[in-house]
């Protein structure tokens, strides 16, 4: 007995939608009953019409009746019930979500309280000092810091280098681009007009220019 | 409607109806009966036994618990168990073999649970709905985890019996503080948290 594991707690809201869904448990079955009363009482007035006994049967419809009534009252009611429900658990949730969103406000204020530029800028400060007493101590060593100037120099002509090797690829593609796009549009014309077009295009290119700079004044 | 169950051969053999004085046999004899309760059982999904072994709540709805055949009764071969020997294969069936349960261990004439299906395996298939449905951590009514039409229980799981779906949640899930029972106005438990 003594060592149980800790059981989920309870609350208030809990109990609440607790008594709300007994409350639509016994809608539910409430409605389940009727429907059976129904189909029972179209029975015994189908018995009664078959003994001759319009009367009789008549109360029975008359009682299904009543009682069809009465479910599509308590259907409303189930809405309602349900609806309560729902907007209950939907606030629990949302109050999770807004529990979330200070705890999270929290932790975000405390980072930022921890992080004030004076801090950074003082931290920044120090960092440039040290690297600068680091750079002291290897002068003074006689590493320099870094590449010399020849190395320096040789990086930039492997680099050229790299470029020239480079480039004359990357030129020939673009023509053969050039190329690709090229020969699928004219060539198809080029069959059926050659012939006729280079004879016309030197005298005709020079009257349609002349044509088109009256019109464009 | 389901199927009729079909007995195993041995259901007609006489000499099965009355306990053996041979201790082996004897054995033998109550391994077929236990086997037989619970491959019968397991069948109409019957989760409950009066002591006499008639079946009290099965949860299949279509079922009408007083048409079934009989267990411990042949007709064909007129043989029937005697109250002593089901006593004796009940008690088997409840201390050795750990297959069932009073129903109340306090008034042990209410019938037996009988368990094809364990607590504990109960119980995951309580706990993978609840949670695959997305109802970790809400109130659910007893009602609404067995009977509600429209409450999208699996098959395996509607219409168990409450009282068995009780003993579930007491022995299993609150003992791993995975429920919370909560007692309706009648001082019965009428709903869980499950987390």
């Amino acid at each position: 007995m003594g060592q149980q594991p800790s059981a989920p707690k309870i609350t208030a809201q809990d109990k609440a939608i607790f008594q709300l869904k007994q409350q639509r448990d016994k809608l539910k079955q409430y409605q389940k009953r009727l429907s059976l009363v129904i189909d029972r009482q179209s029975q015994l007035a189908r018995d009664a019409i078959r003994n001759k006994q319009p009367e009789r049967a008549k109360f029975y419809l008359k009682a299904k009746k009543q009682q069809q009534a009465t479910i599509s009252k308590t259907y409303g009611q189930l809405d309602n019930l349900e609806g309560l429900i729902g907007t209950i658990e939907f606030k629990l949730i949302e109050k999770d979500v807004i529990y979330g969103l200070q705890q999270g406000n929290e932790v975000l204020k405390l980072l930022n309280s921890k992080m004030s530029v004076d801090k950074i800028d003082k931290v920044l400060d120090d960092l440039e000092d040290e690297r600068l007493r680091v750079d002291e101590v290897s002068d003074a060593l006689g590493m320099g810091s870094g590449l010399t100037t020849g190395e320096e120099n040789e990086v930039d002509e492997e680099f050229e280098r790299l470029q020239r090797e480079l480039d004359p690829q990357a030129a020939s593609k673009e023509h053969s681009q050039d190329k690709t796009k090229d020969p699928v549009l004219p060539e198809v014309p080029k069959d059926q007009i050659l012939p006729e077009v280079p004879k016309k295009t030197p005298q005709q290119l020079e009257p349609e220019r002349k044509a088109y700079e009256p019109l464009a004044e | 409607m389901s199927t009729a169950f079909s007995f195993p051969k041995i259901h007609s053999f006489p000499p099965l109806y009355t306990k053996q004085p041979n201790a082996t046999i004897a054995q033998h004899q109550l391994e077929s009966w236990t086997q037989i309760v619970l491959e019968y059982c397991a069948h109409y999904k019957i989760t409950s036994l009066s002591l006499a072994g008639v079946p009290r709540y099965s949860q299949d709805q279509s079922l009408d618990l007083d048409t079934l055949p009989p267990i411990f009764d042949n007709k064909e071969i007129e043989r029937t168990v005697n109250e002593e020997f089901k006593t004796t294969i009940i008690n088997h069936l409840i201390h050795k073999l750990h297959k069932a349960d009073y129903i109340n261990p306090k008034n042990p004439s209410l019938g037996i649970f009988i368990y094809w299906r364990s607590l504990t395996e109960w119980s995951d298939l309580l706990y993978s709905y609840v949670d695959k449905s997305g109802q970790l951590g809400t109130i659910l009514t007893i009602y609404e985890l067995t009977k509600l039409e429209d409450a999208g229980i699996p098959d395996n799981l509607k219409y168990l019996d409450e009282e068995l779906l009780i003993k579930v949640l007491k022995e299993v899930l609150i003992k791993k503080g995975k429920a919370q029972i909560l007692m309706n106005e009648d001082g019965e438990i009428g709903g869980v948290k499950i987390v």
